[in-house]
C-alpha cells in the first residue's frame, strides 16, 4: 500500500479544523441561537464536513488507482510478479518496464474503460472485488478473467496517432487491417499478435533471476 | 410531523455535532489507514455518519423548535 501522500497530508488540517468546530458546537450548542453563531454552525455542522468529505473522497479515489493499491490483494500477486518478467513478450511487462505506462498506475490506466463513465465502471468493479475478498467466495488466480473481452479503446489511447502504429507494416499486411484494429474488429491482443499478456501461468517457468528488479540511483 | 420526531434544539444541535465528529474521525483515520478496504470504511461509516450529521442539523434548522 502507498504511503500517504503530501495532499492525504494536507487534508489533516481541514479535518482537524472541521472536528474543532464540530466540538465547539456540541460543547456549546447555545451560540447557534443569535445571527453570528448561526453562521459557526453552518460552518461547523454543513460547510466544512461537506467540503472535507468530498475532498477526501477525491483522495482515497485517486490512491485507489494505484499499482500497489491494486496489487494490495494477495490474488493479484501473481499479476503483480508478470509485471517484472524479463522478457518483453509480455506487453503488460514491456509496457511496465519501459515506462510506456505510468508506473504508479498501470492497472488502472489498461483496465479502465477508456470512456467518460470508465472511471465509474472501474471503482463498482473494485466494490465488487473487496466484496469477493472478504464476503464472497474468492476464486483461485488461473480462474480470474476479465470481465470483457480486452477492448482495442484501451491500447489505442496512446497507440494511436503514433508513427510506430500507423505505419507499422505488421499493422497494415492487409489493406483494411488497420480500420479493422480501430474499430475493435480486429482484436490487438487475440490477432496472434500481442497475445501475451500476463500468462501468470507460466510466470513458473522463469528463474527469480529472470525477473526485472528496477535499479535506483 | 417531522418536528415532533426531532429532539429539543441544543440537544439535537449536540447529536448532530457527535455525529458528525464520528464521521470526521472515522474518515481522518482511514485516510492514514494502509488497507484495502480504507476506501470502504471511508465512504460507508465514515460518510454515513457525516451525511446523518448534516441531515439532522438541516432537519433542525427547518423543522427544529428552538428552545427558549
Amino acid at each position: 500500500m502507498p504511503e500517504p501522500s503530501l495532499p492525504t497530508a494536507i487534508i489533516v488540517i481541514p479535518i482537524v479544523l472541521a472536528m474543532l468546530m464540530a466540538c465547539l458546537v456540541m460543547i456549546k450548542p447555545s451560540i447557534l441561537k443569535d445571527g453570528g453563531g448561526q453562521i459557526v454552525g453552518f460552518c461547523a455542522l454543513f460547510l466544512l464536513p461537506i467540503s472535507v468529505g468530498l475532498m477526501g473522497g477525491l483522495i482515497q479515489s485517486d490512491q485507489a488507482q494505484t499499482t500497489e493499491y491494486c496489487l494490495s490483494c494477495h490474488i493479484m500477486d501473481d499479476w503483480g510478479k508478470s509485471l517484472h518478467v524479463d522478457d518483453n513478450e509480455f506487453v503488460p511487462a514491456d509496457h511496465f518496464q519501459n515506462y510506456l505506462v505510468p508506473q504508479d498506475r498501470s492497472c488502472y490506466v489498461c483496465h479502465s474503460d477508456q470512456v467518460w463513465y470508465g472511471g465509474i465502471t472501474a471503482k463498482i468493479r473494485g466494490l465488487k472485488h473487496v466484496y469477493v475478498q472478504y464476503i464472497g467466495d474468492t476464486p483461485e488466480p488461473k480462474d480470474i478473467k476479465l470481465y470483457d473481452p480486452y477492448h482495442n479503446r484501451e491500447c489505442l489511447q496512446c497507440h494511436q496517432g503514433a508513427r510506430s502504429y500507423e505505419e507499422s507494416r505488421h499493422h497494415r499486411k492487409e489493406a483494411d487491417m488497420l480500420t479493422r484494429i480501430n474499430t475493435n474488429v480486429l482484436s490487438c491482443m487475440e490477432s496472434k499478435c500481442h497475445d501475451i499478456q500476463h500468462n501468470i501461468e507460466e510466470l513458473d517457468d522463469y528463474e527469480p533471476d529472470e525477473f526485472w528488479q528496477e535499479t535506483t540511483n | 410531523m417531522i418536528s415532533s420526531l426531532l429532539m429539543p434544539f441544543e440537544r439535537g444541535i449536540r447529536v448532530a455535532g457527535g455525529l458528525v465528529l464520528l464521521g470526521l474521525i472515522i474518515e481522518l483515520f482511514t485516510m492514514f489507514w494502509s488497507h484495502p478496504t480504507s476506501i470502504i470504511w471511508y465512504m460507508t461509516f465514515g460518510g454515513g455518519c457525516l451525511a446523518m450529521g448534516v441531515l439532522y442539523y438541516v432537519l433542525l434548522l427547518v423543522w427544529g423548535k428552538k428552545d427558549e
